[in-house]
């Protein structure tokens, strides 16, 4: 690449980073801030080491258990998504028969029908089971996604016919093909299906908020929403420490698995 | 939740409400009151969407109750905002799974009623255990009562519209007093405005701000039969007239709309001068404003008729508890509606208004280091509060919030977006009945 070209090409990624990390940093120095110098430019971009934000924002709400509730409930419906929408992807590639592209079809269709439509449906059954205020409300109704369905059955088209040819004549059966041969060779897919099941999960907010009525078992969407929607106004300095909390875990998370993060992504764009 | 989605999950459960009772067999007119009473533990849920600074003040009320009565335990189940409180009632109650009490907008009660879900407050209240309603503001009752004659919901968390303005702006601009009619309201905005600074900055999360000067202009949305009232949406009607009044604001740099509650930031850094909202927004003001400049407080500058709007909400026992529960719900409602406890509220909350009229004789001293407090409670005999007809909560948080937005950033004229909204109110009120 010419030098002038690179220098281009530099200049817009500082552009692009900076562009991306103001609102990031605006929510950490709010967060600093008195609540009269929140409201000056450009006095609430330089943070003044106002802690007490924290201290009121920490004694505001269980933030950790807030957090400890959406990451669990995240993982669990993440593991179980993904295990329901492997055989059900496999079950629709792989298996004998001519159901394989209506099953899917019917399957896709799920996802077009409104949340909001099958929302009291959903309590209904969920209250029956004995399921009100628990983890399992928040978790079972999620353990299969057909999205995710989809986006499996693209990956494993993708594998080479011949693979399955060769796991056959080996005497590897269907679940023994799933698991050592499939799985294996889907990891960059399973990661980004991972990625989009527990992203979902992270943000869900209206079902929690229906089926729970206590922080001991609601995520931390539903206990941000607290200080999001206030009736008359918003303390902004306080809000952003709160923000600021919240998102840390999951910042370091990002910087801990980015690489993965990164290459499941590029995965995707490749394959999809 | 945008309110979008929100109507349309509001418009299926409320069918579905009504479908659920009957299937429960739970349809009966109105719901039977309790006859018993017991000093066994009892323990009642109560949701209510008393976020931040509320939240701690109705924790403390509830601890005061629990001192008085300590056979009762109050579950306090907090949940955002209205449009989040809603669907979990909607569903709740369908799902015959409601908290024994919750607070509520007077239009959500129209559905629970017709199914039998809500307890008719009357017999508890002229009851033994029961009280006088005499202190109460009248203008806030009503809406709990329905045209039957029953009290089902009793008044809690309210507040009236008041305005807000920035003192040394107004002295700078060489305005003495705050303006107290709309031509001095205009006028004194044009003074305060210039480049980069619009006098009023107009908030819309809610109709009310804006309902405050309909009400002025003399409109009543709905007749008296329950219908969309065709002449407030008249092209000459009192809907075209407070619209234009604030499109013409806009249009000549006077006026700006917000977003959200960005106009509290706008008057805190002193872009505009001029805000309307209830006693809520003082505490808000007060932190982001701090020394800057005296923040002044007056009632709304005034039209055909001298009034402002009314927003807040209301208390309301589900049928499907346990007679133990319900008494102790109403002991609670009876607590947190006495002099006593609107008092608490009102000092703790520093947001909301006493419902009842002798807070006021005995809040002196609260109220002379409090204006916003002061002002509001002088503008409440012209208070008027929102219709609990069942299609208007829809009308106004979507249509009429919508539309009034569509003429201030100049999409669309006054007149045809009240044109538009009376179609569309006629419909509604074919959907959701004229209930009220």
């Amino acid at each position: 690449m010419a030098k002038g070209n690179r220098l281009l090409v530099y200049a817009f990624l500082i552009v692009s980073a900076a562009i991306t990390l103001f609102p990031i940093w605006w929510i950490f120095a709010t967060s600093l801030e008195t609540a009269a110098r929140a409201y000056s430019f450009p006095g609430a971009l330089i943070p003044q080491g106002v802690f007490s934000n924290y201290r009121a924002a920490w004694r505001l709400a269980p933030w950790l258990h807030f957090l400890l509730n959406s990451t669990g409930i995240g993982i669990a419906t993440t593991v179980l998504a993904l295990f329901t929408s492997l055989l059900a992807a496999y079950g629709i590639v792989y298996l004998p028969g001519r159901f394989g592209k209506v099953v899917l079809a019917v399957i896709l269709a799920t996802m077009m029908i409104p949340f909001y439509s099958i929302l009291v449906p959903d309590y209904l059954i969920v209250r029956d089971l004995g399921w009100l205020n628990t983890y399992t409300a928040q978790i079972v109704p999620f353990a299969a996604n057909g999205f995710a369905v989809f986006m499996l059955v693209q990956f494993m088209r993708s594998l080479p016919k011949e693979l399955r040819d060769a796991a056959r004549i080996d005497g590897i059966g269907d679940w023994g093909y799933l698991w050592q041969i499939v799985v294996p060779n889907l990891v960059p897919a399973l990661a980004t299906v991972s990625i989009y099941l527990f992203l979902l999960s992270w943000n869900a907010f209206l079902w929690p908020l229906i089926v729970t009525t206590g922080p001991s078992v609601q995520p931390i969407q539903v206990g941000l929403a607290d200080f999001l929607f206030t009736a008359n106004g918003t303390d902004w300095t306080v809000l952003s420490a709160a923000a600021a909390i919240t998102t840390l875990p999951v910042l370091i998370l990002y910087i801990l698995a980015q690489r993965q993060i990164v290459e499941s992504v590029s995965h995707t764009g490749i394959k999809g | 939740m945008t309110s979008k989605t929100k109507a349309r999950f509001t418009a299926s459960a409320a069918g579905a409400v009504v479908l659920a009772a009957g299937l429960a067999g739970c349809g009966q007119s109105t719901a039977t009151p309790p006859a018993t009473k017991s000093s066994a533990p009892v323990t009642i849920t109560f949701w209510n969407e008393m976020t931040g600074p509320y939240e701690t003040a109705l924790a403390g009320e509830i601890q005061q109750f629990h001192k008085a009565h300590p056979n009762i335990t109050v579950k306090d189940v907090v949940v955002p905002n209205d449009a989040a409180l809603e669907p979990k009632l909607l569903s709740a109650v369908v799902g015959q799974n409601p908290p024994t009490i919750s607070q509520m907008n007077p239009p959500w009660a129209t559905g629970f009623i017709e199914t039998g879900s809500l307890v008719n407050l009357s017999p508890l209240i002229s009851g033994s255990q029961g009280f006088s309603l005499s202190s109460f503001y009248p203008n806030m009752l009503k809406p709990g009562k329905w045209p039957n004659g029953n009290q089902y919901l009793m008044p809690f968390n309210l507040g009236a519209a008041i305005m807000y303005y920035n003192k040394a702006a107004f002295q700078a601009a060489g305005i003495a007093q705050p303006p107290t009619t709309w031509a001095e309201f205009t006028q004194d905005s044009l003074k305060l405005s210039g480049p980069g600074k619009q006098a009023f900055a107009i908030t819309l999360v809610h109709t009310y701000p804006w309902l405050a000067f309909f009400d002025q202009a003399g409109g009543d949305f709905v007749t008296k039969s329950g219908q969309p009232n065709p002449q407030a949406f008249a092209a000459n009607g009192p809907a075209v007239k407070a619209l234009t009044l604030w499109s013409n604001m806009v249009k000549n740099g006077s006026a700006v709309l917000t977003q959200g509650y960005a106009s509290q930031t706008d008057f805190a850094n002193g872009t505009s001068s001029i805000l309307i909202g209830t006693t809520g927004f003082y505490p808000y003001l007060d932190q982001a404003v701090a020394n800057k400049f005296p923040i002044g407080e007056a009632s709304l500058p005034a039209d055909k008729v001298s009034a402002t709007s009314l927003f807040g909400g209301y208390l309301g026992m589900f049928s499907k508890a346990t007679p133990a529960q319900q008494s102790a719900a109403f002991a609670f409602i009876k607590y947190l509606t006495s002099k006593q406890g609107q008092l608490y509220w009102m000092e703790k909350s520093q947001g909301y208004l006493p419902v009842r009229s002798d807070v006021a004789q005995a809040a002196q001293s609260f109220l002379s280091s409090h204006p916003a407090q002061q002002v509001s409670l002088s503008v409440l005999p012209n208070a008027v509060a929102e219709p609990k007809v069942a299609w208007w909560d829809e009308f106004s948080h979507q249509i009429l919030l919508n539309d009034i937005t569509a003429v201030l950033i100049n999409k669309e004229t006054p007149q045809a977006a009240m044109h538009s909204a009376y179609q569309q109110a006629v419909s509604l009120a074919q959907k959701d009945g004229t209930y009220q």
